[in-house]
């Protein structure tokens, strides 16, 4: 007998429309399951509504059609176990590596020597506890990114939405965030989902990968990627053979409109 | 990190480039009431003498109770100012009712209300005070309102997902993100605000500088006239260094 278990995320015929002047179609009909502590990457053309996608899940915008599930609940308003990381890391420029880290806690009303409690040995683990008093743009790319996550994991979430967190830093810093992301999931079993353009990230950090149509997105295959996460996946032949499979799709999907 | 330091260094002056900017004020001062020698201009080393003499206790009261309607002015306008007009940016429904209202009612230059305030509320500091508010009210609020329409919906997502409500959102993103252009708009204001206390002053009542020098000017005392031009600077000089430490207390964050 199968256990029945609930999908921690599931999305059902999901449409989304801007409404404005000339309405902008971003999604069309999506429906997905994602289990608890899986880990998805999202890939597709720039404008396809990825972005938006992650704004549907963490309930800051609403579907036009369809419903989005979360344990089971239709999303009303962002949830406490939900932490987005915006495309640009939305760290505020006014405050600096600590207030930043610990915003999220200050608006839950965490007092103050809790804040520490939580968000320090965070800020160790990232490497960013010399920086506390520096601001964002004191920063590098690779640190900002590290102060979005720190801020991101200080709220103990189970699902956790990154929105390109890498596209934006040189390929070296890439790389190690890259491997810091992969230990937070491995260590943390959080549910990940992960938007990016870049296909060998898609492949490195996802168990499925979800491949979007140019805009208004629709998914237009779900790929099973059962090694993410294992040592040394990222040179094996399996890893490019996936890559390069994935590139196919993404170039087919192009020329067909 | 050229152009860092560079614009870093940018909004500090130095105490020799006032020492230098005073001497070349004196100079050209002097320069200039050599060259006209009328007894309305007189030279600067008398007028100082004058100043430094008459400050105390003649002239301090005036510089004062000067100060004292611009600061309280300026106070009371961004109080009502700066809430009004990030709530009117924050919320489009309120904005698209009130925008016209203020667009009818802001290039309409305040000053030629004086003469009805004078007569609502009489000669005395409440119309002056009025007054200067009424001015800088209405360019603080359209600057505020404008800054927060600028402010882009993603960076108020990323506080929202954090579980922020409304008023975190005022007070995290939109109140510190307006702060820079609010003080910036305060700083321009300041000069508009000592411009019409000057009028205002000249027009009815006896106290403030502006009275002083245009009672000094019927009186024929030039060198006191100009003593009252110079507290006026003065002022002037104290309200604008006042403002810059405020900006670098409060939006440091710019200037990295
Ligand atoms: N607030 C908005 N109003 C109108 N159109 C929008 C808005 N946000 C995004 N869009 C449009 O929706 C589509 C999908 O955007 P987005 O989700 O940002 O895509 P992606 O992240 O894949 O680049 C784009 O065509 C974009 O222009
Ligand atoms: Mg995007």
């Amino acid at each position: 007998m199968t256990e029945f278990k609930m999908p921690e995320i599931e999305l059902k015929n999901v449409g989304l429309v801007y409404e404005g002047k000339e309405p902008v179609e971003a999604l069309r009909d999506i429906s997905l399951k994602i289990g608890a502590g899986e880990s998805y990457s999202f890939i597709g053309p720039s404008g396809c509504g990825k972005s938006s996608l992650l704004f549907l899940i963490s309930g800051l915008i609403r579907p036009t059609r369809g419903k989005v599930l979360i344990k089971g609940k239709p999303i009303k308003k962002p949830r406490e176990d939900c932490a987005l990381i915006l495309q640009d890391y939305g760290l505020l420029p006014w405050k600096n590596v600590w207030q930043n880290t610990v915003l999220g806690l200050q608006i839950r009303k965490v007092s103050p020597a809790a804040q520490k409690k939580i968000a320090f040995p965070i800020l160790e683990e990232l490497g960013l506890d010399n920086f506390l008093n520096l601001y964002p743009n004191q920063l590098s790319g690779g640190q900002r990114q590290r102060v979005a996550i720190a801020r991101a994991l200080a709220l103990k979430p189970d699902i956790f939405l990154l929105d390109e967190p890498l596209s934006a830093l040189d390929a070296l810093t890439r790389e190690n965030l890259q491997e810091l992301i992969l230990k937070i999931w491995l260590e943390r079993k959080i549910t990940f989902l992960l938007v990016t353009h870049n296909i060998e990230e898609a492949v490195f950090l996802g168990q499925k990968i979800v491949v979007f149509t140019p805009g208004p997105g629709r998914i237009l295959s779900v790929l099973p990627n059962p090694e993410a996460g294992e040592p040394g996946y990222r040179y094996s032949t399996k890893f490019h053979r996936l890559s390069n499979k994935i590139r196919n799709i993404l170039e087919d999907s192009y020329l067909v409109p | 990190m050229f152009l860092k330091k560079w614009t870093g260094n940018l909004p500090t002056t130095k105490i020799g480039e006032y020492i230098f900017a005073f001497l070349f004020i004196v100079l050209l001062w002097q320069l200039l009431s050599w060259a006209l020698d009328i007894s309305a201009l007189p030279g600067p080393f008398i007028a100082l003498k004058v100043f430094l003499q008459d400050f105390y206790p003649f002239i301090a009261p005036h510089f004062l109770m000067s100060i004292y309607r611009v600061i309280l002015s300026l106070v009371i306008a961004l109080l009502m100012a700066v809430p009004l007009g990030l709530f009117l940016g924050g919320e489009k429904k309120w904005d698209r009712l009130f925008s016209p209202v203020i667009y009818l009612i802001y290039p309409v230059p305040k000053v030629a209300f004086l003469p009805v305030i004078f007569v609502l509320a009489g000669i005395g500091n409440l119309s002056k005070i009025l007054l200067i508010t009424i001015i800088i009210f209405f360019h603080i609020l359209v600057t505020t309102r404008d800054a927060a329409r600028g402010i882009s919906p993603r960076s108020i997502y990323s506080v929202l997902s954090l579980g922020a409500n409304r008023r975190d959102v005022y007070y995290h993103v939109i109140f510190p993100y307006c702060l820079p252009k609010i003080l910036t708009a305060t700083r321009i204001s300041l000069g508009t605000a000592i411009a019409v206390l000057f009028l205002s002053e000249t027009v009815a009542g006896s106290t403030g500088l502006g009275y002083f020098i245009l009672d000094s000017w019927y009186r024929a005392e030039y060198a006191q006239m100009f003593a009252g031009i110079i507290s006026m600077g003065l002022m002037g000089l104290l309200l604008y260094k006042g403002m810059d430490l405020l900006e670098k207390r409060w939006c440091h964050w710019q200037h990295y």
